[in-house]
């Protein structure tokens, strides 16, 4: 009786003892599990802010060129111009990632939109290098301006009645529309096809509430950058992207297993962009891109980046002027 | 239940010796799995959980130097030089041993999933890195896209799954360190009682017989003493080497750890905001709380390592670099908000021994070196603490019953006298 007592606390404090001296190793086999790596930012679907219902405008209508251009480097005293010139170069809020109109080519910014800014800073400050280019994403492109952070705004920006509301934008300066890209070979023709599957298209650009504006309606998935939306169709993440037939030629022609499909089913006008109280500056641009499409200029630009777009070289849009 | 005392003295010292045997047994039984349990604890301290530790901070460097290795080749832009690209491959080498020592047996299920989650992700992330690299090559704009989506891959879900390991592993070290430093009471208590005991009955017979010692019970006495002294020692001495262990090794260690990544965080962030080419953004910000954070704690590891010339020496290597780097870090700035972007590169990863990269690889290779100094430390200490417990376990039992065996030596004649 007492031997049997003593013999299991004799047992139990064996047992206890070796029970603390370490666990098991963890061996059981694990199920498989595909890694889903995503681009930085990406919503799916995208979140589409509310349509803000704005006053019935002309979107190609801007502000008509001083009577008289400055001379480069002679900017009226206390323009917008002035205290430019004054700091002595240009801030360009640019995208860096847009093939054919803002990209790094051998470590430089270059295309389309850059070609303009480096007139404009030609035509301020007599120096078309005199530009500091701040790289921006498609979203902050107005709080950017309105943030004092850049002085302009290049990156083929749609003009509309909405965006007039909240910077001034020069006159039209390309005009495009939007249509689809997917991957040769995949089943959908044009917009009308993609009703459930996902269309890609950055945040804060105008593509992303036209795909989410569509019936039958996509799933709109909205990334940062334009790559991003490569990327994501190449991985098969993404059936389509969908935004003006300019920026999809640069993007198929970074992948030839892709293709740019049906009819343009919207009509762009394009625009630089700077803050509303700086109507001087809006009225310096459209100047400038007065001469450029009356001295051949925007047509050597056209035939510089976009005869992939129509080898027939268009007219420029021509300036309308409010008033 | 109550054993009634006989009153009879044959019968009550047999009852006094059963008692004795019993409790002598008993003490050796507890004071030697008491040993014993402290003794793998430490062993294990000093040995699988300290390799987890180390196999969890070269995945995280290795892994975060492959992040800024590829961000500031993309950043020089044109070929990758080749020796950009073994430091590449040596970071992936690294991370795959480290995973390989971390998974031999990993030791729970937290540092098992983390171990999981890197063996998942780390093929997808280099097929992107490889991705960018030939699009880069070929100046296709997506190259860069791919490479953000596999430092993203980096960031969000590497590292973490690094650092979680590494956390699981410190808090294993410490856990198993604090075990093992405990003091055996139970067993300590126990051999006191039979040291009383011992005596108690040599008063007994004293009062009986009037014979001044028992020499069994003396005996028996000695060795129960000595056990007694055996198990203090022995676990105070164990414990007092894991402190050492603490202070110089793992304590200095994980400073120095976290001053490391915090050194790579800031030296990624320096790039991907020229790569961004947004100027002062997120990145920067991040980078400048990263640089007071590593200032912070380089000065503590500094203190922490004051008393060990070599290590403190790496660490002031480190926290001059570090200086040096945050006013190379300001010339970058100043040339990239001035619009001098391909100057502001330069001086970022131009390679010059005053190139902002230049200066915080010396602040990652000091560490690195400040790092193995502690690690050995604590390797040593770790060890000899495990090793003031040798035989311990053995001898403990053995002198216990040496104690049961003499008592009983000394008795018999006693109770014989009886009959």
């Amino acid at each position: 009786m007492r031997r049997g007592w003593v013999f299991r606390v004799v047992l139990v404090a064996v047992a206890a003892g070796l029970a603390g001296c370490g666990g098991a190793p963890v061996t059981s086999a694990r199920a498989a599990r595909p890694v889903v790596a995503l681009p930085p930012g990406v919503q799916d679907p995208a979140r589409i802010p509310a349509a803000v219902p704005a006053p019935d405008c002309d979107p190609r209508a801007s502000l008509r060129p001083p009577a008289r251009m400055p001379a480069p480097g002679r900017m009226p005293a206390g323009s917008t111009m002035a205290r430019i010139a004054a700091r002595g170069y240009l801030i360009a809020g640019v995208d860096q990632n847009k093939n054919l109109f803002g990209f790094i080519r051998d470590g430089e910014l270059a295309g389309f939109d850059i070609d303009f800014v480096h007139a404009i800073a030609a035509a301020m400050l007599g120096d078309p290098d005199k530009v500091q280019f701040r790289a921006i994403s498609s979203a902050d492109r107005i709080s950017s301006l309105n943030s004092g952070r850049v002085d302009l705004v290049a990156d083929s920006m749609t003009i509309t009645c909405d965006r007039l509301q909240q910077v001034a934008m020069s006159t039209d300066y390309f005009d495009s529309g939007q249509k689809i890209m997917v991957r040769r070979g995949s089943p959908y023709r044009s917009i009308a096809d993609l009703g459930g599957a996902k269309v890609c298209a950055p945040t804060g650009t105008t593509s992303i509430n036209t795909i989410a504006g569509q019936r039958p309606a996509p799933i709109p998935v909205a990334v940062v950058d334009w790559t991003d939306c490569l990327v994501l169709l190449q991985q098969g993440y993404a059936d389509a992207i969908s935004t003006t037939d300019s920026v999809l030629l640069g993007l198929v022609a970074q992948d030839p297993t892709t293709v740019v499909r049906g009819p343009r089913f919207t009509d762009e006008p394009h625009g630089f962009a700077v803050r509303r109280s700086q109507p001087d500056l809006i009225r310096f641009v459209n100047g400038v891109l007065e001469r450029m499409r009356a001295d051949g200029r925007w047509r050597a630009e056209y035939v510089r980046w976009l005869t992939g777009l129509d080898p027939v070289v268009p007219a420029p849009p021509a300036a309308r002027y409010l008033g | 239940m109550r054993v009634p005392v006989p009153r009879d003295s044959p019968r009550r010292l047999m009852a006094m010796l059963a008692g004795l045997v019993l409790l002598a047994g008993l003490t050796g039984v507890v004071g030697a799995t008491a040993a014993a349990h402290r003794q793998a604890l430490l062993r294990e301290a000093a040995g699988r959980d300290s390799e987890l530790v180390t196999a969890a901070l070269d995945a995280y460097q290795a892994l975060s130097d492959a992040d800024a290795t590829t961000a500031g080749a993309f950043l020089a832009g044109g070929a990758e030089p080749s020796a950009t690209l073994a430091r590449y491959r040596d970071d992936l080498a690294r991370t795959t041993a480290a995973l390989t020592t971390a998974a031999a047996g990993a030791p729970d299920a937290r540092s098992a999933a983390a171990i999981a989650t890197i063996v998942d992700a780390l093929p997808v992330y280099t097929g992107l890195v490889e991705t960018a690299r030939v699009y880069n090559r070929q100046g296709v704009p997506v190259g860069a896209a791919y490479l953000r989506q596999a430092s993203h891959l980096n960031r969000d879900v590497l590292l973490p799954a690094a650092q979680q390991l590494y956390e699981v592993a410190r808090a294993r070290v410490a856990a198993a360190q604090a075990g093992g430093r405990s003091t055996p009471w139970a067993g300590i208590a126990l051999a006191a009682i039979v040291l009383a005991g011992l005596a108690g009955t040599q008063v007994h017979l004293f009062r009986r017989t009037h014979r001044v010692l028992n020499p069994g019970l003396l005996a028996g006495s000695l060795a129960a003493a000595a056990a007694l002294a055996w198990l203090a020692i022995a676990t105070a001495t164990a414990g007092s080497r894991s402190d050492t262990a603490r202070r110089d090794g793992a304590a200095p260690l994980d400073l120095l750890a976290q001053a490391r990544i915090a050194a790579l965080q800031a030296r990624g962030d320096e790039e991907l905001t020229l790569i961004g080419r947004a100027g002062p953004d997120a990145f920067e910000a991040h980078f400048g709380g990263t640089m007071s954070t590593l200032d912070g704690l380089l000065a503590r590891a500094g203190s922490a390592v004051a008393g060990h010339p070599d290590t403190r020496q790496a660490v002031e290597t480190a926290a001059a670099a570090r200086t040096s780097w945050a006013a190379a870090h300001r010339t970058v700035r100043g040339l990239d908000d001035s619009g001098r972007y391909a100057q502001a590169v330069a001086a970022s990863v131009g390679g010059s021994p005053a190139a902002s990269a230049t200066l915080a690889g010396v602040v990652d290779s000091a560490l690195g070196r400040a790092i193995a100094d502690s690690n050995a430390r604590y390797a040593a200490a770790a060890a000899g603490a495990a090793t003031a417990l040798d035989a311990a376990p053995i001898g403990l039992a053995a002198l216990m019953t040496l104690a049961a065996a003499s008592a009983t030596l000394g008795l018999r004649p006693r109770i014989a006298e009886y009959r």
